[in-house]
């Protein structure tokens, strides 16, 4: 741990990169999970998987997400089961050594780079893991949109790091390749730069937080209960009072010197 | 205090409580004990405080079965701390719920002990004979202030080590031992793996022990009685009621309209009063704009004003002291409180000059919270729902109207000064209103 840290300080600007640059501009997008009522599209995540699968895994790991919780997205336990299986999860086999198997339903997405030394090794710098991205910077999901739809290669950059609107040095580069017109989603759609950023930042924000809708939906059942029982506790509160008032006047409290 | 006659007729209670007369003791204090009739509702956070301590204690609980003090990295670079932190929000069962209601729950403690203060403040609630009863809910305030920091930092993320990096560095300002001290709190020369444990098991300990403060704070209550908004004393029974049932009621009704807007805020914006980065594991390198949360924010912003040493006659008091000192004082000066207010009336209503300073005071605090959360070196601004408003103007060759560096020193100016210059001299020389008789007869003409 103290090695990792020496190597994350040593590297350059680019160590934590979202932690120490300003943040440019971010606009505020209409997301379907915002506000009171706020709710996850569940087509919308399963396309936003597709895009991670293809545009964010090879570099980050989603480490916290359990595949078992893929059926969230409205995706049947099999299919969830037979997409886990695609994924090679390192293990220690019988004999002791360091092996891989297909994962099943309790693992987590693993991280294509292994490890963060790995990692740095590799990149000089290891790709955070993306589980609580989007609650981890200010704006959420509009902050990741932003980073997302931000990059600008035309922009003269230092060697190593990229040029993107929200982080004015960055040291991801950009995930978009610049020709994917035979790019479609499993169901056919072709999708804009805009929307695949769009449908993997809806994923992001469902990885980082799946139970929303369930928060969401016990807020309301809650709230309204204690609005209930504020306005009830009201009544009872004025019904008693004018009772202690009335044998207040005709009695008073209790001795003071008591 | 309890009477010698069992009150019960229950023969269960009856027999119950001539063996062990505490139920009594509850009843008396219920039905028998004068208070005073007239407390408003600014009364209700006294009692709402004590329900959030159970809430932080009940949640804490179930919370603690679940989490592991370990910085302990796996495969993703993830450590266990923060890892067992997002177990219980993914994994267990009602843990998202649990853990916001003890995220959000000490926003909301610190919400409830804030008004209650104020209120204090106001209404004259720490002169003689309550002196006793204001100092032990200083000592309330601080233990407070010490679990939620290290409640704060076992989420091991980002902001977790800035804010256990940054405050145990504070200790470094105190001459000779400051060293020593270091690393008694962290367990070593790091903020490591010792330094989490242990305040794992502070954070588990101390609001036992805050508990215990609370129920002497209780007990002196009861014995000096309540303050009110007239400040004046109990003079008959036609001043007083029971608690019960006009208080018990009164109570609920504040408690229930309290947690509505927190059980609120955990359903719709659970994480809208903490800071975001704190939702990434730690990578042990400090983020450049460290911020506490923000009901520490005032204080922090004391500590961390003072950017030049202070040179008396040879002696060196250096910036980082400066702020340790100023920051110490501005707890200390609160525990000050019944012998710096010179004035012999309790209540505010009936001082009005007094009502001036204090409203200002409450704008200090407010701004000295902002200057907390912002860049010293900066210009200063009011966030407002349209954008900001800036209070301060840099001229490029220095600032015009003022940095946050400089509102932020002359807002701790404010702070000592409403406590040590103008409350002492205040008393002396204004004349207060007229008071009432007693609480049920009006203001004479």
């Amino acid at each position: 741990m103290k090695t990792l840290s020496a190597a994350a300080a040593l590297s350059t600007v680019a160590a934590a990169p979202a932690i120490s640059e300003a943040a440019g501009p971010i606009d505020s997008q209409t997301w379907s999970f915002t506000g009171p009522l706020g709710y996850y599209d569940e087509g919308q995540l399963q396309h936003g998987l597709y895009v991670y699968q293809t545009r964010c895994q090879a570099c980050h790991s989603l480490g916290l997400v359990r595949f078992s919780s893929l059926t969230g997205l409205d995706v049947s336990e099999d299919a969830v089961k037979a997409l886990a299986s695609t994924y090679e999860i390192p293990y220690i086999n019988d004999d002791g050594d360091r092996d891989v198997r297909p994962g099943v339903l309790n693992d987590t997405f693993p991280w294509a780079l292994g490890n963060p030394k790995r990692a740095i090794a590799t990149y000089g710098k290891a790709p955070p893991d993306l589980s609580t991205m989007a609650r981890s910077r200010i704006g959420g999901a509009d902050y990741v949109y932003a980073l997302l739809t931000g990059y600008d290669d035309a922009h003269e950059q230092p060697e190593g790091a990229y040029y993107n609107k929200v982080m004015k040095v960055i040291s991801m580069p950009n995930p978009w390749p610049a020709d994917m017109s035979d790019f479609e989603y499993p169901n056919g759609t072709r999708p804009s730069l805009e929307q695949q950023a769009r449908d993997v930042t809806a994923f992001l924000n469902w990885a980082a937080d799946p139970y929303l809708e369930e928060r969401h939906q016990w807020g309301i059942i809650v709230v309204l209960y204690m609005l209930a029982l504020t306005v009830i506790s009201f009544l009872a509160y004025r019904v008693v009072a004018a009772k202690v008032y009335a044998k207040l006047d005709a009695e008073g409290g209790p001795d003071p010197e008591h | 205090m309890a009477g010698s006659r069992s009150p019960f007729k229950n023969p269960f209670l009856k027999g119950f409580d001539e063996r062990l007369p505490i139920l009594r003791a509850v009843h008396h204090s219920m039905t028998a004990h004068a208070y005073p009739k007239n407390l408003n509702y600014w009364w209700n956070f006294g009692s709402i405080a004590g329900i959030m301590l159970l809430v932080m204690i009940v949640t804490g609980l179930f919370l603690a079965m679940h989490y592991k003090p370990s910085v302990q990295e796996d495969t993703y670079g993830i450590n266990q701390a923060f890892r067992s932190v997002e177990h219980i929000m993914r994994d267990v069962k009602g843990g998202m719920f649990l853990r916001y209601m003890h995220s959000v729950g000490a926003s909301f403690f610190f919400i409830a002990v804030i008004f209650h203060m104020f209120r204090g403040l106001y209404y004259g609630s720490y002169k003689a004979p309550r002196e006793v009863l204001w100092i032990l809910g200083c000592v309330i305030l601080i233990l407070m202030m010490g679990i939620a920091f290290l409640g704060y930092s076992l989420v091991w993320g980002v902001m977790s080590f800035a804010a256990a990096e940054v405050i145990t560095q504070v200790f470094t300002a105190i001459p000779i031992l400051g060293d020593d001290i270091l690393i008694l709190l962290r367990g070593g020369e790091d903020v490591d793996d010792a330094l989490l444990n242990r305040f794992f098991a502070l954070h588990f300990l101390l609001p036992f022990v805050l508990a215990g403060v609370v129920i002497l704070h209780i007990l002196t209550l009861q014995t000096v009685g309540s303050n009110n908004p007239l400040g004046i004393d109990l003079k008959s029974k036609k001043d007083t009621v029971s608690f019960h049932p006009y208080y018990t009621f009164k109570d609920i009704f504040g408690l229930a309209l309290f947690f509505t807007i927190y059980l609120a805020v955990v359903a719709w914006a659970p994480e809208r009063l903490a800071e975001a980065i704190n939702n990434q594991p730690t990578d042990y390198n400090l983020p450049s704009h460290i911020v506490p949360e923000w009901y520490l924010l005032p204080f922090y912003a004391i500590l961390k004003v003072f950017t030049w040493d202070l040179n008396l006659f040879g002696l060196v008091i250096t910036g980082k002291q400066l702020g340790a000192l100023a920051m110490a004082g501005s707890l200390g000066v609160l525990f000050m409180m019944p012998w710096l207010d010179t004035s012999p009336v309790r209540s505010g209503r009936f001082r009005p000059v007094f009502k001036f300073f204090f409203w200002g005071f409450v704008l200090c605090c407010l701004i000295l919270a902002l200057v907390g959360a912002q860049t010293s070196g900066e210009a200063f601004f009011i966030p407002t729902p349209f954008g900001r408003l800036p209070l301060g103007i840099d001229a490029g060759n220095g600032f015009v109207w003022g940095s946050t560096q400089q509102w932020g020193v002359l807002f701790t100016g404010y702070y000592f000064a409403y406590f040590i210059v103008i409350l002492p001299v205040l008393g002396l020389f204004e004349k207060p209103k007229q008071l009432p008789a007693s609480i049920s007869e009006p203001v004479l003409a």
